[in-house]
């Protein structure tokens, strides 16, 4: 009987342990910020998380062939996206059908990937561990792989006070690390907050105004993107036939719209658009203004043809290099963990 | 003296609470036994049947969900079985049998439960267990679990090696998926057989026309309404 109450204290004082543990989160945004989306309660960000997940990002592991890692499609310097790169890319070469999105301020996102097709980010990651054409691989093998990896019970035993590995672990890892990745302190923010670093040249403003007017609509402040799905006038690419969102709802409304995306670090995320279309802001800007192909579902913020000088353009250009934010672009907490190599 | 007697009885005190409560905790429980047939026959892996509109048929997978466990009293209320979901693959007998524990003093009118992953927990990330995406129940590029894989081979399937593959699964109206069932219990009865009959769903589904359904929809649905029929006790 003793034994039964002394490890009754002994749980309880474990729980409470445990408890204290998780309830420290890292997780921080401005306070001018509306809430995050993401629930926070079942998987609060800790540091040993955040390094669980940052270690799994950048292992290729993860791939069937343990050839690709999820940063080889999302890297740091291009806001984690691809550059230079018009869609995906996966195991033995093969190519997706779409441009790998940027991760950043993801959980103020209300879907994941271009169709919306992901409901939340904890499974978000299922869908390139998965494809055929990215990583090929199965979560249950990834748990396989990961178990003969003392490196990896060591980081889940700090990150969940148990080496267990189970799917659900490394996707709430995953997690951990993704969400992080957050970018509020370009030139446009420290403007927002009146802060040294940034003071807006004439040019900058009014390329702001000429944005609030004419991009704000869909690509709202301070996210720069709206959770929404668009139609934003691009012909369809006869090579691909992707009308977007309509795989997702079965319904024709949702022919040819993807999700809005952000415009944060928009200087470093090339090309642009869902199939990459696009090398330049340039070319990005001209199709807005001159380029929009008018369909059923058109985006009815479009329905009015955006007119812009040549000179407004420039300004409109400029002001969107404002949203580059370098201490996220090179912060080193988000970069390859060189444990991986000398530990793992 | 009088020190060393306050600390014994209330230890004492604190004994017979913790006995109190462990006694608590010991309940009676009902069992859900699941027989997977095939018209009858004992359903097994990778072994031949013939379906009424004349297509051999061998199984590699069959598994579903079996959820939300709840007994209905003799004063029509229900008693829920928190955290009932089940993952039950016929061809791994150790899912086969589910222990339900039942409510202290009350008669028990029917055992209740859902045939799926109720759409809640499609929306609501990464759980564990039986709910692990890592079960290979839930769908990547678009998310929600799959409440129900039924693939193997025939002859007459005019897909890739005889291949059929149906994941049945989709919460979202009007295309939803999760069915809802609900069985008699007779007064004092602590088992239920459930049969699964794969025979009843084959023989409504013609795999020359139909093989492989893996996306949320229509056919889905009416494959849910197909594959709940398959439930019968015995």
């Amino acid at each position: 009987m003793m034994k039964r109450i002394t490890c009754f204290v002994g749980v309880l004082l474990l729980l409470s342990f445990i408890g204290l543990k998780v309830s420290s989160t890292i997780f921080t945004y401005p306070e001018y910020w509306p809430k995050p989306i993401y629930d926070f309660a079942k998987n609060p960000v800790t540091e040993e998380g955040f390094q669980l997940g940052r270690n799994l990002f950048y292992d290729p592991a993860l791939s069937k062939d343990n050839t690709i890692s999820c940063a080889s499609c999302h890297l740091q310097a291009s806001g984690f996206t691809h550059i230079d790169h018009d869609l995906s890319h996966g195991i033995e070469g093969k190519i997706g059908t779409r441009n790998s999105l940027a991760i950043m301020n993801v959980a103020w996102s209300s879907s994941f990937m271009w169709d919306g097709g992901i409901n939340h980010l904890e499974v978000q990651a299922l869908a390139p561990l998965t494809n055929e054409v990215e990583m090929a691989e199965t979560l249950e093998d990834v748990v396989r792989k990961l178990d003969t990896i003392p490196y990896y019970k060591d980081l889940f035993y700090k990150a969940f006070q148990d080496s267990t590995i189970t799917g659900q672990r490394v996707l709430l890892g995953l997690t951990q690390f993704t969400v992080m990745l957050n970018t509020y302190n370009s030139k446009y923010d420290k403007y927002i907050r009146k802060e040294g670093g940034g003071q807006f040249t004439a040019q900058e403003k009014n390329g702001l105004k000429l944005f609030k007017v004419n991009c704000a609509s869909c690509h709202t402040e301070p996210l720069f993107a709206n959770n929404e799905f668009k139609n934003n006038g691009l012909a369809v690419d006869m090579t691909l036939n992707d009308y977007g969102r309509m795989k997702i709802t079965q319904n024709s409304k949702d022919s040819l719209k993807f999700k809005v995306p952000t415009l944060r670090n928009i200087q470093f995320t090339k090309p642009y658009m869902h199939d990459g279309r696009f090398e330049t802001l340039q070319e990005v800007i001209t199709h807005y203004t001159n380029g929009i192909k008018q369909s059923e579902t058109l985006a009815t913020e479009l329905n009015e043809a955006i007119v812009l000088t040549p000179n407004e353009k420039v300004d409109l250009l400029v002001f969107l290099h404002t949203l580059t934010d370098k201490d996220f672009l090179f912060d080193k907490r988000f970069s390859f963990p060189k444990e991986l190599i000398t530990q793992k | 003296m009088k020190e060393d007697l306050k600390t014994i009885s209330s230890l004492l005190c604190f004994m017979f609470f913790s006995m109190f409560l462990f006694s608590q905790q010991v309940k009676k429980e009902f069992n859900i036994m699941i027989e997977p047939v095939f018209n009858g026959e004992k359903l097994l892996k990778e072994h031949w049947y013939v379906s009424k509109t004349g297509d051999s048929i061998q199984f590699n997978k069959v598994k579903f969900y079996l959820t939300d466990f709840k007994f209905e009293l003799a004063n029509k209320s229900y008693h829920e079985i928190n955290t009932s979901f089940y993952l039950i693959d016929v061809f791994n007998e150790s899912t086969l049998f589910q222990s339900l524990a039942l409510p202290k003093r009350k008669k028990v009118k029917k055992v209740c439960f859902s045939l799926g992953v109720k759409g809640s927990l499609s929306e609501s990330g990464a759980h564990s267990g039986d709910l692990d995406p890592a079960n290979g129940m839930y769908w990547a590029w678009q998310s929600g679990y799959i409440n129900m894989k039924i693939e193997g081979v025939s002859s007459n399937c005019p897909a890739r090696k005889n291949k059929f593959t149906f994941h049945i699964g989709g919460f979202q109206a009007p295309y939803l998926t999760l069915r809802k069932l609900s069985f008699p219990v007779s007064h004092n009865q602590k088992k239920l057989t459930l049969v699964v009959d794969m025979a009843s769903f084959f023989d409504k589904v013609s795999l020359k026309k139909n093989h492989s359904v893996m996306i949320p929809g229509e056919e889905a649905s009416e494959l849910a309404d197909t594959a709940v029929k398959m439930f019968s006790v015995k």
